[in-house]
């Protein structure tokens, strides 16, 4: 479903990401584990097309099929979404008018047909309620005043309402308490079957405690320096980043 | 170096004058003569302000200075199309006045008089002539300063209407009053006179429209008397062409534990300028005078305020948000004064910018001058673009760029339109702000 060949990105001319090789499969889920500053987050916000991430080597591949040349509202349409480790508050738009205008603007892309107000609320009612949000919090400005756990609830409603093919999660984990760490768990989990793909970019083993990953990755200096399965992240707990990525190289 | 000039003559005005000033409303009226020729000399003497006053620093009245209108009280050819009229049906019910080229218009009014009384200014002098002489010679002026266009407005005004709400009397519908400009040069000096008697509750809803052929000015003066315990609400919109020049002076006087609140939506002219002097006189009033100024091409628009606290436990707040686009300009100058002994006084100021384009231009002025050692006052100015982190956030949740950017733009001016309490309104000016990016043709958005 996606493939990072040899990905070689630059932020204000520093070279963060330094030939990166990934490769997710339908119904897989990948954990990409790092220290700070290893570019986690550079990772996430290429995948996502933002401006001022320049892909000066390498490919991503979505389907067979590259997206570099896409905008972020493309790659979004494609199925990507991305979860973002802050979520942007955005004073003066309503939660419930932007879910509004992402899901019929996803559905239009889609070739599909844009929900009425009356289907969405009913769409939105029924998810926020699986995700334990209340109405309420549907009225307020988008992430404005959001504890940090509804805003991560919030991005967990936006994955499920734009029904994505794959998901990346930028460090959704960070900063929550067991209770909304669970919600994010459980979208996580209830997204998972063969046809999707999720990638779940982490600085904690915590989370994983929660979602189970078929493959776990260290990331360093731009690179994954050693993959594995569940094990790695049990090894990581115990030995600390300095020392597993002292034994890759 | 040699001082600029702080005035530059506009000498046609007085031989216009000259023609017209018998047919003028009142002139069978010995003092309102005396009083039209007094401030016709005052004109006289000064002109028009150069950039050189500091009240007038950012707004270049050069063009309107050399600019020949046709003499007020021409004769209206009917050109303009019923469309223009209909712009009155979106809007909520309630007596209606309506001017054309700056004269009233009975067959297309409705001005029903009942609890509220509404004369045009004619009818007005006739019924009321005492409280009009009143509020025509009302200002809200520190000192003995004079102002150009307030005084060549008393010398040509055309038109204009009389407000009168008694005391105690809650109107339950708005005064709607639409003023069209139809020919190009043709300029209109209108009075407003608004007489809230103590208790008594109105809404004015203004809407300033001009034909696409208009090049004309518009000179109104609005004066304005709160009673103790009253409100007066006034929304006024100016859909004006790139071409108009409109200048528009409020001099307003509110008593205690009354409430004075205007919103203005404006999308700019060739010179368009907003101004207001208010006077707090009593204790435990507010007063709210809001303003959102959405400006292409080479459009400007000036809001300029100035609040005076002149008793206690008062509230002003002054806010004004900005979207410039183009090479277009905006113009914020609020003042706060607070006078000694209006202690506890809350005073606030507040522009918001966004710049859409690297030509569009802000100057912004805030100002407080606190006389008075307990009171809580604050001003502030930002000036910014797009918020790149949300447009990226909106952008990968699937919306276009174009959708991404229009919905903070809207964002930036909701809260504007929220804080406008008369309800009926809201989805009004929601649609004027959506018109505004519909007619959008080239620009970025």
């Amino acid at each position: 479903m996606l493939k990072i060949n040899n990905l070689q990105v630059k932020v204000d001319d520093a070279q963060i990401i330094k030939g990166l090789n990934l490769h997710v499969k339908p119904g897989e889920i990948h954990a990409i584990m790092g220290p700070n500053g290893s570019g986690k987050s550079t990772l996430s916000y290429t995948l996502g097309g933002r401006d001022g991430y320049d892909v000066t080597g390498g490919d991503i591949l979505f389907e067979g099929t590259s997206i570099l040349d896409l905008d972020p509202s493309e790659r979004a349409v494609l199925g990507i979404f991305l979860g973002f480790q802050y979520p942007v508050e955005i004073p003066g738009v309503t939660t419930m008018t932007f879910l509004k205008t992402a899901v019929n603007a996803v559905r239009k892309g889609r070739g599909m047909e844009e929900l009425d107000a009356v289907n969405f609320l009913k769409l939105v009612r029924q998810k926020a309620k699986e995700l334990g949000i209340e109405e309420e919090m549907l009225k307020r400005s988008v992430n404005t005043g959001f504890s940090g756990g509804e805003k991560k609830r919030n991005e967990i409603l936006q994955m499920s309402l734009l029904e994505p093919r794959m998901a990346i999660l930028d460090e959704t984990d960070s900063g929550l308490d067991i209770d909304a760490l669970k919600v994010v768990a459980n979208g996580v989990n209830d997204m998972r079957d063969p046809d999707h793909a999720i990638v779940v970019i982490t600085h904690y083993q915590r989370l994983l405690d929660y979602i189970e990953p078929d493959f776990v990755h260290i990331l360093s200096r731009g690179k994954i320096v050693r993959s594995g399965d569940k094990a790695l992240a049990q090894e990581l707990e115990t030995d600390g980043y300095d020392s597993v990525i002292a034994k890759a190289a | 170096m040699v001082a600029r000039a702080k005035y530059i003559e506009k000498p046609e005005v007085a031989d216009q004058f000259k023609v017209i000033n018998t047919k003028l409303p009142g002139s069978d009226i010995n003092w309102m003569q005396q009083w039209r020729k007094q401030a016709m000399e005052a004109f006289s003497n000064t002109g028009i302000p150069t950039q050189a006053q500091e009240e007038w620093k950012f707004t270049n009245l050069k063009d309107l200075q050399r600019k020949n209108f046709t003499s007020p009280l021409s004769d209206i050819e009917e050109h303009f199309i019923t469309k223009d009229l209909s712009l009155l049906d979106q809007l909520p019910q309630g007596p209606r006045l309506v001017f054309i080229d700056g004269i009233y218009q009975e067959k297309y009014s409705d001005a029903v008089t009942g609890k509220i009384m509404v004369y045009p200014l004619k009818e007005a002098l006739e019924k009321a002539g005492d409280r009009v002489k009143q509020l025509l010679d009302q200002t809200a002026q520190e000192d003995a300063e004079t102002h150009p266009f307030v005084d060549l407005d008393a010398a040509l005004m055309t038109d204009g209407f009389y407000v009168h709400a008694p005391k105690n009397v809650v109107a339950d519908q708005p005064i709607v009053v639409l003023y069209l400009n139809t020919q190009a040069k043709a300029q209109s000096h209108l009075r407003v006179l608004l007489d809230v008697e103590e208790g008594a509750d109105i809404t004015l809803i203004e809407v300033h429209k001009s034909l696409e052929v208009s090049a004309s000015f518009t000179n109104l003066v609005t004066n304005t008397k709160v009673g103790a315990n009253a409100r007066l609400r006034q929304i006024k919109i100016n859909h004006n062409t790139a071409d108009d020049y409109h200048i528009a002076m409020t001099q307003a006087v509110i008593e205690k534990d009354s409430r004075l609140e205007s919103f203005n939506l404006n999308t700019g002219a060739r010179i368009s300028r907003h101004e207001a002097h208010i006077l707090i006189q009593g204790e435990n009033s507010e007063c709210h005078w809001n303003s959102a100024l959405l400006l292409r091409d080479q459009r400007h628009a000036d809001f300029t305020a100035r609040v005076t606290h002149n008793a206690c436990h008062c509230l002003s707040k002054q806010m004004c948000k900005t979207i410039v686009d183009d090479q277009a300009k905006a113009v914020f100058q609020g003042k706060t004064i607070v006078r000694p002994g209006a202690q506890n006084t809350d005073g606030y100021q507040l522009n918001n910018n966004l710049l859409l384009s690297p030509k569009a231009t802000v100057d912004t002025k805030p100002e407080l001058e606190i006389f008075a050692d307990d009171v809580k006052c604050s001003h502030g100015a930002t000036t910014g673009q797009l918020d790149k982190d949300a447009l990226f956030y909106l952008c990968s949740r699937g919306l276009s760029e174009q959708e991404a950017r229009q919905l903070l733009i809207k964002a930036f001016i909701a809260d504007e339109i929220e804080a406008v309490t008369y309800d009926e309104i809201k989805p009004h000016l929601n649609e004027l702000v959506q018109e505004w990016f519909d007619h959008d043709d080239n620009s970025a958005i």
